[in-house]
């Protein structure tokens, strides 16, 4: 036992005892700090998908100094190392570009923050809630449970809307009525729609545009706000009012109409109509559509 | 029933029966059944209906045969309900019915009505069931755009500046909104904020469902505006007998003065 202790004693006063101690001392204080650091940001949680980020960012960069300081303290060389490290890089550097596109994107949207974890975006066809912002892509959620990954460099190029990055939010509704309508009667007709459904805003007042004469329809935009939660509901719950409302007031939503014209000196077009028994022969009906708009 | 008589309180409701209550616009229908309690309700169209039933024994309305209904299942075999009065949980904001303005140096009083919530509790001590607005006033946003504000309830009546223009009303309390205009400038009253979450309710003597008093306090032409909450309610306040204290707070405010920015409490 003695023997054991003197060997051991006797081994301390070694300097590669004093490597192994020093490398052993840079690790702990580089795991203490590593420790900290974490625990400091996730505190941070107003920028928590920042952080996300920042914190392997940061942990990466602590351990891997950690790592080198502790090898250095064990003797190795670091010129051999880090010129190791550079062919690598290198190397690593062509093999990699897109990632470090993603990742340098990452970044880009990290310091401009136009969207946090939890919003929902629409990017392209696809409307999702945000999961993650991780070193190399935004995860979204879609309505359907899809998970749905884009590249950070993609969102960086893309057009893209943050469609809860404000608390209110308008729906605006697409309408058309019957040229034969009163226009007056129509948009009164639609205010009281708005104000009987407590999830439509007071205040902003709803928004009435005229958009124009369309083919079938005087063309009209209702748009009202609501809060960004009711969005799907108030837009869902309006169409049904309005419908009722019209039908109530014996307003006409039109179709499409369709005038057919075979020209100004058309004869009434023939028609013929067929038959089992005895109207198999032809017939003339004579109210040919003569003139354009007979809607 | 008078708008003077209390709809709030503790009932019994045995088991197997309904009880249903008409508080304003709306109908509520409470049944006991063994293990477990139904409600359901209904809101009429016209917030100005003022009537005020009470019905126990009451025939199970159609909407308790209906999906409408909510159940709860309790442990306990309690058959007491008890039904009380809440105000709004988020900010009233009220507009007068035509520009109202207060000079400089002037203190007025306008008196603003707000809708009430009806809340539903069993057993003892009282459990919450539910909670439901004797009339679900709109939504509204109060802010100087669309990015910053707050939700508010709009209250869908106008500040009066006579107490005699607001209706004695089961499920509506008045509140008394004193305004203080000392800066050197117009104050325009057309939109106003009234955080009725932070106020205590009160009954007075006469029937009417009061809230604490709201002092506005504007001092000078800056952007700010002293907020003070209270005053109402306390013993000898209103009339002879005084107040008869309904139901807490809400939410407790942090101080009885608050300073708000202009911007937060009034509108043009």
């Amino acid at each position: 036992m003695s023997q054991t202790l003197s060997a051991v004693y006797k081994w301390l006063q070694t300097e590669q005892a004093h490597a192994v101690l020093r490398a052993s001392a840079v690790v702990l204080i580089g795991l203490l700090l590593y420790l900290i650091v974490r625990h400091r940001l996730r505190r941070n949680k107003g920028a928590f998908a920042q952080s996300v980020i920042l914190r392997k960012v940061v942990g990466f960069v602590i351990l891997s100094v950690t790592c080198l300081w502790a090898l250095r303290e064990l003797g190795l060389k670091m010129e051999v190392l880090l010129g190791a490290a550079g062919i690598l890089t290198v190397a690593l550097g062509f093999a990699s570009q897109t990632s470090a596109s993603n990742v340098i994107s990452g970044f880009f949207l990290m310091a401009e923050r136009p969207f946090s974890v939890g919003d929902l975006i629409k990017i392209g066809e696809t409307t999702g809630k945000v999961l993650s912002i991780d070193f190399l892509s935004v995860k979204l959620r879609t309505f359907d449970n899809r998970l749905v990954r884009i590249p950070n460099e993609s969102m960086l190029k893309t057009e893209f809307s943050n469609l809860t990055k404000f608390p209110i939010r308008r729906v605006d509704l697409q309408i058309g009525v019957a040229y034969k309508e009163n226009v007056g009667q129509v948009r009164r007709i639609l205010y009281e729609v708005a104000d009987g459904n407590p999830l439509c805003l007071d205040e902003p007042r709803p928004f009435f545009f005229y958009r124009g004469y369309g083919d079938s329809a005087l063309q009209l935009t209702f748009g009202v706000w609501t809060t960004q939660e009711n969005y799907f509901e108030v837009q869902t719950s309006l169409y049904i009012e309005i419908k009722k409302a019209f039908d109530r007031a014996g307003i006409e939503i039109p179709f499409p109409h369709l005038s057919l014209y075979t020209g100004s000196l058309t004869d009434p077009m023939p028609v013929r109509l067929v038959g089992n028994g005895d109207a198999a022969g032809a017939t003339l009906l004579g109210q040919g559509a003569r003139g354009a708009g007979s809607e | 029933m008078a708008a003077t008589v209390e709809w709030w309180g503790r009932r019994r409701v045995p088991v197997g029966s309904s009880g249903r209550w008409r508080i304003g616009p709306l109908t509520l229908w409470i049944q006991r059944l063994d293990g477990e309690w139904r409600v359901a309700y209904d809101r009429g169209d016209d917030p100005q209906d003022v009537s005020l039933q009470e019905e126990i024994p009451a025939e199970a309305g159609d909407l308790l045969l209906k999906d409408g209904v909510t159940r709860y299942v309790v442990a306990g075999k309690s058959e007491e309900v008890v039904l009380s009065a809440a105000l709004a949980d988020r900010p009233v904001v009220t507009s007068s019915e035509k520009p109202l303005s207060v000079p400089p140096g002037e203190q007025v009083s306008v008196y603003v009505s707000s809708p009430l919530w009806v809340r539903v509790e069993t057993g003892k001590p009282a459990k919450p069931l539910c909670e439901v607005p004797a009339f679900r006033p709109s939504d509204t946003w109060f802010g100087p755009n669309t990015i910053d504000g707050e939700l508010c309830y709009a209250s869908r009546t106008f500040h009066r500046v006579q107490l005699d223009d607001v209706p004695v009303r089961p499920h509506r309390a008045t509140t008394e909104v004193k305004i203080k205009n000392s800066a050197r400038s117009m104050l325009s009253l057309e939109r106003m904020q009234v955080p009725v979450m932070n106020l205590a309710l009160y009954r007075a003597s006469d029937g009417r469902l009061w809230t604490e008093d709201v002092v506005f306090e504007r001092s000078d032409d800056n952007d700010f505006v002293a907020l003070r909450l209270g005053g109402r309610g306390k013993p000898g306040a209103v009339g002879p007998g005084g107040a008869k204290l309904v139901a807490e707070p809400r939410v407790q405010a942090s101080g009885n003065v608050v300073v708000r920015a202009f911007s937060s409490l009034f509108s043009r």
